[in-house]
């Protein structure tokens, strides 16, 4: 019944604590060469996720394999992974070389190999000068990058990263972000990348996996993920969306709160619904054409976008985010918001 | 301005004048004891002279010898056997025992609050009534090893209540079996609170005179020598032994300073 030809599989895996479920029923396989990430609200249960997968806890159903091998029972020190954790971790007591070589020395390589291998973790993470410091002597960018070396200087199966950039600013973030994709693609191994922030998940991985409360919501090619989302919390979650609640007729959906109709292109059961729209999507008419009636209350410049905050009639705030233009509308102007009726998300209203 | 650095002067005058006074007083009574173990005046040893006659006297006297054989094996094994089970009973609360951690640490804790001379009683009984056993070493080193063992727990929850426990996790997805992993990461990383348990536990069980005195009977050990010593006058070859101890017990503090000074603190 099980297919084992996913370089790594997880099938069915449940994780209760008593009568807390932190994983149910979880299933993704993961192929050789990919990037995905793990994003989901916080104690959605993702460290659980990659704590079983890494073997340092048990799953209280299903199986997991590694290459077709069942790892399930397979305590940690024998998976073959490394491992980057949010807080790092490194051994305060070592060196940054003593850090680095602790797992080639764990698995037994000879000296040479591991004074090769230490090279090319000082070349490619650029730690040139810092390979005698202790921990305690880096900055957090550096100590970030010593945890990355430690966790694939033997050359593992897979990566597993737990936010492992939450602790930096957001400047390195970004620099990060960049640098571990290419880390990635250069090795050619599976990275699982945990994180509850969906602009890192989005703009690393090559699929994302959502989960909520445990279970599996999405799981697919990014851009898919961001353009289609399947469920109401994968509308919310991903990207920055408004949430309407409204009527549809079948073809035409209504807002009451606002008094606005539109008609999206495929039609809608009728009934309550409830619309997303990205934030990025909606358009700013002039005031007077059909749209919602708001005033701009602020404006946030954000590099090459703005944020207009919005008030409505009813005095609901909408946040639209367009590119920075020089005619852009100022403080306190009248204006009818719209959106493409095509781009917004329609799901029946949650009970 | 001057009125300023006046103040300043006097300030750190009279907090050094402080720090003296106390040192005096915790040290006079131990230097007393060295003057009076190199002086020909024993009862009164000032002015201090050099005399090494009761250290000669110490060194071909068989029974302090004994004496101070026995109470080095007692509180080494002591030492050891208390640390580790401490350190057994530390792991087990912090890590499995969840909810009731406090529970099951204030009970470990108990023994701490019953005299040392009850304990030396009921255990000479004890081991007698149950399992037939008169006071030898082994008695004696059990019997203190439950004295030093609340101690030892103390100390040692203390030091590692602050310790990450990933930090194990971290050494075992490199590959380390957990065993590796307490070894070359966790025991570096908590060292300072296994040798305050040691040396705690090795010091109590070496001047601890009631349980060696119950269990032991005639085998001498240092606290009970010198205590039989007391009721038919002091000698001089006692201050000898405690001069010694004294001197051994302030090297291993120094070295126990600078390892703890040397070890690198954990990244913030
Ligand atoms: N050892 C445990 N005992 C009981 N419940 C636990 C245990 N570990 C985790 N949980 C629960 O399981 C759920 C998932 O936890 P998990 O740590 O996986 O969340 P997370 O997605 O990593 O969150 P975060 O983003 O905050 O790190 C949470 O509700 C948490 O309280
Ligand atoms: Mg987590």
């Amino acid at each position: 019944m099980t297919d084992t030809s996913a370089y790594i599989k997880i099938d069915n895996v449940s994780r209760h604590y008593g009568p807390v479920k932190a994983l149910h029923n979880l299933s993704i396989d993961i192929a050789k060469h990919e990037f995905i990430a793990i994003l989901g609200p916080s104690g959605s249960g993702k460290s659980t996720l990659l704590r079983l997968i890494a073997g340092l806890d048990r799953p209280s159903e299903g199986r997991i394999f590694f290459k077709g091998q069942d790892v399930t029972a397979l305590p940690p020190h024998k998976r073959g992974i490394g491992m980057v954790f949010q807080e790092f971790l490194l051994f305060p007591h070592r060196t940054v070389r003593e850090n680095l070589a602790f797992p080639l020395r764990m698995t037994q390589e000879t000296p040479a190999k591991i004074k090769d291998r230490l090279d090319w973790a000082e070349g490619i993470l650029s730690l040139n000068g810092l390979m005698d410091r202790y921990p305690n002597q880096l900055s957090g960018g550096q100590q970030q990058r010593v945890a990355l070396g430690r966790g694939l200087v033997t050359n593992p199966t897979l990566l597993l990263l737990d936010e492992p950039l939450a602790n930096l600013d957001r400047e390195l973030r970004q620099e990060m972000e960049v640098e571990i994709r290419r880390y990635q693609k250069q090795l050619g191994i599976p990275f699982i990348y945990v994180t509850h922030n969906q602009e890192e998940a989005l703009s690393m991985s090559d699929r994302v996996a959502v989960i909520n409360k445990g279970k599996l919501e999405a799981l697919g090619e990014r851009q898919e993920i961001y353009d289609h989302p399947n469920t109401p919390f994968v509308a919310r979650f991903v990207g920055r969306a408004t949430r309407f609640d409204g009527v549809s007729d079948g073809t035409t959906v209504n807002i009451p709160e606002h008094g606005y109709t539109f008609s999206p292109s495929a039609p809608v059961a009728a009934g309550r619904v409830s619309v997303f729209v990205k934030n990025e999507r909606f358009a700013l008419g002039a005031s007077g054409t059909p749209g919602i009636a708001c005033k701009v209350i602020d404006v946030v410049l954000r590099g090459p976008f703005v944020e207009f905050i919005l008030e409505a009639a009813n005095k609901a705030r909408i946040i639209a985010v367009q590119p920075k233009r020089p005619d852009m509308h100022a403080i306190g102007a009248e204006i009818a918001l719209t959106w493409d009726a095509n781009l917004a998300h329609i799901f029946p209203a949650e009970a | 301005m001057d009125s300023m650095s006046l103040k300043d002067f006097a300030a750190k005058w009279t907090m050094g004048l402080i720090l003296i006074t106390a040192y005096v007083f915790l040290y006079m009574p131990i230097v007393h004891i060295l003057f009076a173990s190199l002086s020909n005046h024993p009862n009164f040893p000032y002015p201090p002279n050099f005399n090494p006659k009761s250290y000669v006297n110490l060194a071909t006297n068989s029974i302090y010898q004994s004496a101070f054989v026995n109470s080095l094996i007692i509180a080494s094994c002591t030492a050891v056997l208390s640390t580790v089970m401490g350190f057994l009973a530390t792991i087990g609360v912090l890590r499995f025992a969840g909810k009731r951690a406090l529970f099951y640490a204030v009970f470990f804790a108990g023994p701490l609050f019953v005299s040392e001379i009850l304990l030396g009683i009921s255990s000479m009984s004890l081991y007698y009534l149950v399992f037939g056993l008169q006071g030898n070493m082994v008695t004696a080193i059990i019997a203190n090893s439950v004295h030093c063992f609340s101690f030892c727990f103390l100390i040692m929850a203390a030091m590692l209540y602050k310790y990450d426990w990933r930090m194990n996790e971290a050494a075992i997805v490199c590959g380390a079996t957990p065993f590796r992993a307490f070894l070359e990461v966790m025991l570096p990383l908590t060292w300072s609170g296994i040798m305050g348990s040691l040396i705690v536990a090795f010091v109590l069980a070496l001047n601890g005179l009631d349980i060696s005195f119950y269990l032991l009977g005639a085998t001498p050990t240092m606290p009970s020598v010198a205590w039989g010593a007391l009721r038919y006058g002091v000698k001089p070859e006692l201050y000898a032994l405690s001069t010694i101890i004294n001197a051994a017990v302030f090297l291993a503090i120094i070295v126990l300073f600078l390892k703890a000074r040397n070890t690198k603190t954990a990244p913030v």
